[in-house]
């Protein structure tokens, strides 16, 4: 039998084609030819080439719902990327979006001796060469330079983050010879790759004596967590997502008072699996003034940001985006506060074109914070 | 060296027909207009141990497709300023625009470009070992101390890259030496 392997990992011999999957899935309410459990269905009945050239398998988000939902416990985005994985081995691959040059920084970070700038570092922020605790920017300057053009500035993100664990007493390591998390090339299939980039951003963390390594990042942080949690082991280090460290000592932050009302949009690589749902929460609820109103579906229901992973933006992705935006516009809130930087990029994207039922700032919760500690210095 | 097939390829045909040859290790990659140049296909080259890249386009009201040149110009500043985070020296990566009958100009250009790779004009890293670390970075700093280039010459390149004007002869050639010289000293105060 075709993907027999796939089929027996992903425990996809259970599908009951009850369509649970297809109803949560925020793709299949757009393109109703899509659907994870046609893929599975495709699989099983097509010949192993052919569905391998399906285009369909590119457009899956890997947000997680269905596997979430499904009554059989079937890992449906698990089967996508291992069909990703095969695909790529018969020539095909999702369609890059902005032009493949984030793909380009990744492999540019393969080159032996990488040592990437810290210029990125804001004057205010406290950083060490050697620390027990690593602070894991990953990808966030890069994309400074790529989405300029939409105001997202993933730096300030950063330097955010280093600030807010300032402020809880920590002065977190920083390393030259970084690398990015992997996340992309995991989940687009290219395991090998990943899996190296993987290896290398944890032996630059090894190299600073860290024993902890923070992610502001949720896919870094998953990443490390879930899918390299051997490496991990092996090299001692523990992954921690900063907003689990600011929840457990947001008395520390001393916050100052922001008057304005806010929406979360919950990413699926925190809600979904990982549920690290609360802790944004109660850190919202430390901030005086502040007033959180929740979307309709938010938490574990939470929907994606509509694009992932570098690949298949389309016109079905759009509408997921301008739905998700519309929801959080008819909350009231002044600001949509985000945890992933992609789902920044994504929603602040839709938000330009202009399709949204009216307007709404996209902020990073990270930031946020940062920018409502008390006595401290705004901005970066 | 990444050269439009319009004006630059064909001076660059006219130098070669006077006398001009280029430095071994030098390839020449002809695009129809430097416009359709990706930022992914720049940074993709050095991926592959490529140790600088010279793009050659047509100069200002000479583009075959109106505003080739003027794109390629804001498509390499976005490249350079990812090459320069992911700490390979910006100036590895030049832009110059050439005329139909610029011979001397498209020698002038490679030989400037090629002074910070040890006086080729575009050396081709084969062994992927050299592009590492800083090796080939302490030799620039070297180098260009000895040589010292004018600041007053950095001034007039910075306002020119601002405003997006042309990048002609000596002022394309002095920032990459000039970057490159700067970029092991902040990494030295950072101690690596």
């Amino acid at each position: 039998m075709a993907f027999e392997r796939e089929i027996n990992k992903t425990r996809a011999y259970l599908c009951l084609e009850c369509g649970v999957c297809t109803g949560s899935c925020p793709v299949s309410r757009f393109n109703p030819a899509y659907s994870p459990r046609l893929v599975v269905e495709k699989a099983l009945l097509l010949e192993e080439g052919e569905s391998l050239h399906d285009r369909e398998i590119w457009s899956c988000l890997t947000c997680g719902t269905c596997d979430q939902r499904c009554p059989s416990t079937v890992d449906f985005t698990g089967f996508m990327r291992s069909l990703r994985e095969k695909a790529r081995r018969v020539g095909e691959e999702g369609i890059c979006t902005h032009a493949e040059t984030l793909s380009a920084i990744g492999s540019l970070q393969l080159m032996p001796g990488f040592r990437r700038s810290t210029s990125w570092l804001g004057k205010g922020v406290k950083t060490r060469k050697r620390g027990k605790v690593y602070y894991f920017g990953g990808c966030l300057p890069f994309l400074d330079i790529v989405f300029r053009d939409i105001g997202f500035q993933g730096s300030r993100i950063a330097n955010s983050s280093i600030r807010l664990l300032n402020r809880i007493g920590i002065v977190p390591a920083v390393s030259e010879q970084e690398v990015c998390c992997g996340h992309d090339s995991y989940w687009t299939g290219q395991t090998a790759e990943a899996r190296t980039i993987a290896k290398k951003a944890i032996e630059a963390v090894k190299a600073t004596g860290a024993e902890k390594v923070v992610f502001s990042c949720p896919e870094g942080y998953r990443m490390f967590k879930d899918v390299y949690p051997g490496l991990l082991r092996k090299a001692g280090i523990e992954p921690v997502h900063i907003l689990t460290l600011l929840a457990e000592s947001s008395e520390k932050l001393r916050l100052s008072p922001r008057a304005m009302k806010v929406t979360y949009q919950d990413p699926c690589r925190l809600a979904k699996g990982e549920e690290i749902i609360d802790e944004p929460r109660a850190l919202l609820g430390a901030v005086p003034d502040l007033e959180l109103l929740e979307m309709a579906r938010s938490g574990k229901d939470s929907v994606c940001c509509g694009s992932s992973n570098w690949v298949n933006c389309s016109r079905v992705n759009k509408k997921i985006q301008v739905e998700r935006l519309d929801e959080a516009i008819s909350t009231g809130a002044d600001a949509l506060l985000t945890a992933c930087p992609k789902c920044n990029i994504h929603l602040r994207c839709a938000l330009r074109d202009g399709d949204a039922s009216g307007e709404i700032e996209i902020v990073d919760l990270v930031t946020l914070l940062a920018d409502s500690l008390g006595g401290g210095k705004r901005g970066t | 060296m990444v050269a439009c097939s319009w004006h630059p390829m064909t001076a660059l045909e006219n130098a070669t027909r006077d006398g001009f040859s280029l430095e071994e290790g030098t390839t020449v990659m002809p695009v129809k207009c430097t416009g359709l140049v990706k930022v992914s296909f720049l940074l993709k080259l050095f991926a592959k141990g490529i140790e600088g890249v010279l793009v050659l386009g047509c100069r200002e009201g000479d583009c075959h497709y109106y505003n080739g040149s003027e794109r390629c110009a804001r498509i390499v500043e976005e490249a350079r300023e990812i090459l320069a985070l992911a700490g390979i020296p910006a100036g590895r990566l030049a832009f110059d625009l050439i005329a139909e009958s610029g011979g001397k100009e498209i020698e002038r250009s490679l030989t400037g470009f090629g002074e910070q790779f040890g006086g080729k004009s575009v050396r081709r890293n084969v062994v992927k070992k050299k592009v590492t670390g800083s090796k080939p970075v302490r030799r620039k700093a070297v180098k260009n101390k000895a040589g010292s280039t004018k600041p007053v010459k950095k001034k007039a390149v910075k306002k020119k890259v601002k405003s997006g004007k042309s990048l002609r002869g000596k002022a394309a050639k002095t920032p990459p030496g000039k970057k490159a010289a700067a970029k092991p000293t902040v990494r030295r105060k950072r101690g690596v």
